[in-house]
């Protein structure tokens, strides 16, 4: 986090909801904001750029949020990293093992930007 | 005794006949067994084989009611988001109708003091001040009626929920490609048992379309639904909260108990035992 100003990194398989989240992200006053397609381009992301925040959807081909939160927590150099799962699963199951992955918070999709302000504020509250 | 011999000689003959003709049926027996053991190999191997399309047939058959359920959901997820979307739209048409009122309003006012501003600026001129002084109560009144702007704020900030409720609308193109890729994914499973099947019966093959990519089963959620109650994110709120309340207190992760019973809260308050406000968006 430079001068305040945080980059957050956006993971969708979905370009139409990468844009999405981009754009409330924006509507809320976060500008600095680099895109991955997937766990793997995220990871990638993660170690050539200097990533502050993670937003990642759930289920994507080649690496999955959840993988992706377990590889992030694993690696020392990221390991608090504040993430924020965005996703269609909202059944208990799903909610446990994001929360065992460690995942910070949790917003199950169609989300408002109004609840992606308020989980980014409880999130860095906390961080 | 010729008679004798004749009757002989028959009955010889009617014996080899006879052997000729069990000869014949021993042959005939000798072709007919491998025959007969083939046919009774082929109905040993043929019964399991039937039971596995029997199985098979019947698997895909389940298979395709609920594919075609998926797809009731995709038409229905559409056609609730785009009506959203419509709704949405219209109302900021509306809005920017009236707005467009208000800045018309406004303009004929600005206009008006436009005019009135020129007059007084010219009575100045002349020294003419007992007409300034009139004109300037004008000038006043007009000025006064120009109070549009917290109307077109107003307007502005409704414009802005609407165009919030499209952004959330539009989600359902992702809920909608998990709910189509859950169905190709049926498709695609039905589609290799009837390869295995054919392949069975007769090493005969249906070739497989290349353009179409089979996705990864942990790509996509087969229960992605568009709910915009706020149901689900209220349930597992309830379960962060209860988490984030609970680690702060102990200082380390709730149990698995502890999550059931926030859970069978959460539960309650969406059936409506609880009290909860749905409908937050």
């Amino acid at each position: 986090m430079e001068d305040g100003k945080i980059r957050f990194l956006v993971v969708d398989d979905s370009p139409t909801m990468r844009r999405i989240v981009i754009n409330a992200l924006k509507n809320i006053g976060y500008t600095d904001i680099v895109e991955a397609e997937d766990g793997k381009d995220a990871l990638a992301k993660l170690y050539s750029e200097k990533i502050d925040f993670i937003i990642t959807d759930w289920n994507m081909p080649n690496m999955t949020g959840l993988e992706l939160t377990r590889a992030v927590r694993s690696d020392p150099n990221f390991a608090n990293i504040p993430i924020l799962m965005v996703t269609t699963r909202g059944m208990k199951q799903d909610v446990i093992e994001a929360l065992e992955a460690r995942v910070n918070n949790y917003i199950v999709k169609p989300f408002t930007p109004q609840v992606l302000k308020e989980k980014i504020e409880q999130i860095l509250k906390t961080v | 005794m010729v008679n004798g011999e004749t009757k002989l000689v028959k009955r010889v003959d009617s014996i080899l006949r006879e052997i000729e003709e069990l000869k014949a049926i021993f042959i005939l027996g000798q072709r007919v067994i491998p025959f007969l053991e083939e046919l009774f190999h082929f109905v040993r191997e043929v019964g399991p084989m039937l039971d596995e399309i029997n199985k098979s047939l019947e698997e895909s058959s389940n298979k395709i009611p609920r594919a075609s359920n998926q797809l009731n959901t995709v038409t229905k997820t559409t056609e609730v988001a785009t009506t959203e979307i419509l709704d949405a739209l219209d109302q900021m048409s509306l809005k920017f109708g009236e707005m467009k009122g208000f800045i018309n309003v406004m303009k004929q006012s600005y206009e008006k003091q436009k005019k009135i501003a020129g007059r007084i600026g010219r009575y100045i001129e002349r020294g003419e001040f007992d007409k300034v002084s009139k004109n300037w109560v004008k000038f006043y009144t007009a000025f006064k009626s120009l109070n549009g702007f917290d109307d077109i704020l107003e307007k502005l900030s409704d414009v802005k929920r609407d165009a919030d409720n499209i952004m959330v609308a539009l989600q359902f193109q992702d809920i909608t490609a998990q709910q189509i890729s859950a169905i190709n994914h049926l498709i695609e499973s039905v589609q290799e048992k009837l390869n295995h099947l054919l392949g069975k019966l007769g090493n005969l093959d249906i070739k497989k379309d290349s353009s179409v990519s089979s996705r990864n089963v942990a790509s996509f959620n087969p229960d992605a639904e568009y709910d915009r109650t706020g149901a689900k994110q209220k349930a597992v709120d309830e379960i962060l909260n209860g988490i984030i309340e609970r680690d702060e207190e102990a200082g380390d992760r709730a149990s698995q108990e502890e999550i059931d019973e926030l859970f069978n809260k959460s539960e309650k308050i969406k059936s409506g035992e609880g009290d909860v406000n749905s409908g937050n968006f």
